[in-house]
Formats: C-alpha cells, structure tokens, sequence
C-alpha cells in the first residue's frame, strides 16, 4: 500500500477527463491528457498508482481549475467554448469521487502564505499548506507542475511529479 | 483568395445552413450513436441508481447539446426523409429503457439482491476489509451494486474503492442477470445496437449527398 497522496489539478483533471470519455463509450485520445505528453504515463497507470494509495487528498481550488480546463476541453471537441454544458462531466467527476478513497481539506485563503500566493496562486499554495499540515506523514503532492515539485523541493515539502508513479507501480 | 467556383458568390444558396446541419448535428450524432455501440457492444447501458435511467443512452435529439438543438430540428424540416430512420431509432430506445425499468424493478422490489449484498459486504468488513463503498452511503451500497450489475460491469476502475469487492463478488452478483427480464433487455439492447448501425449509415450517406450538392467540406477545415 502506497501513503496518502495530495492530488493536483493535473494528474486530476486527466483521470477524470479519460474517465469521462470512457464512461460515454468515446475512444480514450490519450494524446490530448498532458500525462502522456509530459511524463508518457497513462490514465490506466494514474488509476493504478491511486487505487494502490491509503487515502487521495484533494483541496477545493482543484476543481475550480477542472472545470476551467474541462470548459476548455470539452468546448474545443465540440467546437464551442461558450454556452457549453459541463453536467454530464460533473456527473461522472461526483460518481468518481464517491468512489474513491477521497479525503477533503480545507484552508482558508487569508491564512495562506502570501509570499505562495503571489508566485503560485491560490491553489498551489492550498496544496503546500495541506501537505505542511500532514506532519511526520509527510503526504506528498501529486503533480505534473515541475516548477511546483522544485519550489516543493526547495522548501523540504513532501512532492512528486507524476513520472514518478511509475518507479512505484513498477518496483 | 477565393476561387472563382468557390467564391460567397458562386456558392449554392442554403450552404451556411447545410454547414449547421454537417457540422453541429450530423457529426455530432454520428460520432455519438457509434460511441454508444461501444457501451451496448458491452451491455453497458449507463444505468444510475440515483437517477433511475441511463446516462448515456438517449433519445437522438438529446445526444446533442442543447446549442445544437434548433439546428437538429431544422435538419428534420429540411430532410423529412431523415424523420422516419429517427423515429425508429428512438423507438428502440424506448424499448430498452422500458425493459431496463422492468430489471430494475425486478431487482429492487422483490427483495432479491439486497439482502445477498449485506452478506457479502459483512463477510468483507469481517475480514478486515474498509467499508468499499466510501461516500457512497452504507444503505445504498447495495444499489451501486445493482447498478454496476445493470451495467454488467466486468471490471471497476483501479481507482474505485470498491473494485476489489466487486471483482470478487461479481459472479454471485451478476447470475441475477439470467432472470427472465434480462433477456428483454439483452434483447433490446441488440436491436438498438442494429438500429444505430443503420442510423449511421442513413446519416452518413445524407452527408455525403449534402457535401457533394453544396460542395463543402464533411468536416471544417
């Protein structure tokens, strides 16, 4: 069993995204998800390493920024970018979250380093002060930010870049 | 610069409107009814205990998002030859929501499959095991189930929480399946795979003549 994980916008809006086409019968254009194009990982490994975790710890600002990127999406294959209904992706989003060992934290934006806010906004800095917070467990951040996973780095907070689930699917 | 021949001034009148029709209802249908012989090929047909209907498997006019939908119903005015193979269509699907009403009722109302999932999932929790279902509350779980056994769902993603149970426990779960209802439904679900088959090919030929008479391409470009 692999620890707990912090879940990023990323890796996150690429599950559901592959989820979401599965779930309508659609081909899987893996080409489109940036997991593949960034890391060469695929959403069947994603799901694999996250069926494998403890617990996936999510922050609210990562679904605002899934909406953004699923309007964005889904606009451009259906080509429209405005006017679009995102029901029926937020539906597989509910019924895939329900399903997975999903935790929510929470953190008020006034209480976030400002000094994070300013060079990440407001999610990443969430994702820094949720992963602080998970003391000696020392939960990792998930992501395919590689300017999130240094400046993690830097600061001894706990993250990985999605490439590197695969060095633990495959040891 | 435009061609002589395919200049805003050399073009068939109505091009622009044929355009919505390729564009917005044409290929968005086809691409639809092929996606959704995917999940029929599987027996999936979408079906969601909370909603007690299929998600996916729907009339034509709402496979398409709702901007498109003035454009599907000018598509009929303009191509009343397409109205008929529509229908038909629809008519089947019809069919198979009733005939996955009758499953459903007949898994729910009879007490059948309930209480086989508590004992399941109380083996399960005294093993050892967390509770699979998660968010999914404990006295709906059995619904998921019979949801995922609607759906005859062969394999959860690895990232469900209740994939392991499922994967262990699906052939108790699935034999509800050689119930008589079922085989309606099996029923059902082929004849509106064979349907969407013809559907797609009526639509596609549709396009083709569209293209060629008003010289525009089957896709933007």
């Amino acid at each position: 069993m692999i620890p707990r994980v912090i879940l990023d916008t990323g890796p996150l809006f690429d599950l559901l995204l592959s989820r979401f086409w599965g779930e309508q019968g659609r081909s899987i254009d893996e080409n489109r998800l940036a997991c593949r194009k960034q890391f060469n990982v695929s959403p069947e490994q994603l799901s694999r390493f996250l069926g494998m975790c403890r617990g996936i710890i999510f922050v609210p600002g990562v679904f605002v920024e899934v909406g953004r990127l699923a309007r964005d999406e889904l606009g451009r294959s259906a080509g429209q970018s405005r006017g679009m209904s995102l029901t029926p992706f937020w539906r597989v989003v509910l019924r895939d979250l329900q399903q997975m060992n999903a935790e929510e934290r929470w953190a008020r934006f006034l209480s976030l380093d400002q000094a994070l806010i300013e060079e990440l906004g407001p999610t990443d800095a969430a994702l820094i002060r949720c992963a602080q917070e998970t003391g000696e467990e020392r939960v990792a951040i998930l992501t395919h930010d590689q300017f999130l996973w240094g400046l993690c780095r830097s600061q001894d907070v706990s993250c990985m870049l999605t490439s590197q689930i695969l060095e633990w699917l495959y040891r | 610069m435009p061609t002589k021949n395919n200049s805003p001034r050399h073009r068939r009148k109505g091009s622009e409107r044929v355009k919505a029709w390729i564009y917005s209802v044409l290929n968005p249908l086809m691409e639809a009814l092929r996606a959704e012989n995917t999940l029929l090929s599987r027996e999936n047909i979408t079906w969601r205990y909370r909603t007690g209907e299929p998600e996916f498997i729907l009339l034509a006019r709402d496979l398409l998002p709702p901007s498109a939908r003035p454009n599907y119903d000018d598509l009929l005015r303009g191509r009343p030859d397409l109205k008929p193979v529509i229908e038909g269509r629809d008519e089947k699907v019809r069919a198979l929501l009733q005939a996955a009403r009758d499953c459903w009722q007949h898994l729910t109302q009879y007490n059948l499959l309930q209480p086989i999932v508590e004992q399941r999932l109380e083996q399960w929790t005294k093993e050892g095991n967390p509770y699979p279902g998660r968010a999914v509350p404990e006295e709906e779980f059995w619904l998921l189930i019979a949801e995922h056994l609607m759906n005859n769902v062969e394999e959860l993603p690895y990232h469900y929480a209740n994939r392991d149970f499922w994967s262990r426990f699906q052939q108790n779960f699935l034999a509800y399946r050689f119930a008589p209802p079922f085989s309606q439904l099996e029923k059902s679900i082929a004849e509106l795979k064979k349907s969407n088959e013809g559907l797609i090919d009526t639509l596609d030929q549709a396009r083709s003549h569209l293209c060629e008479e008003y010289d525009i391409p089957a896709a933007p470009i």
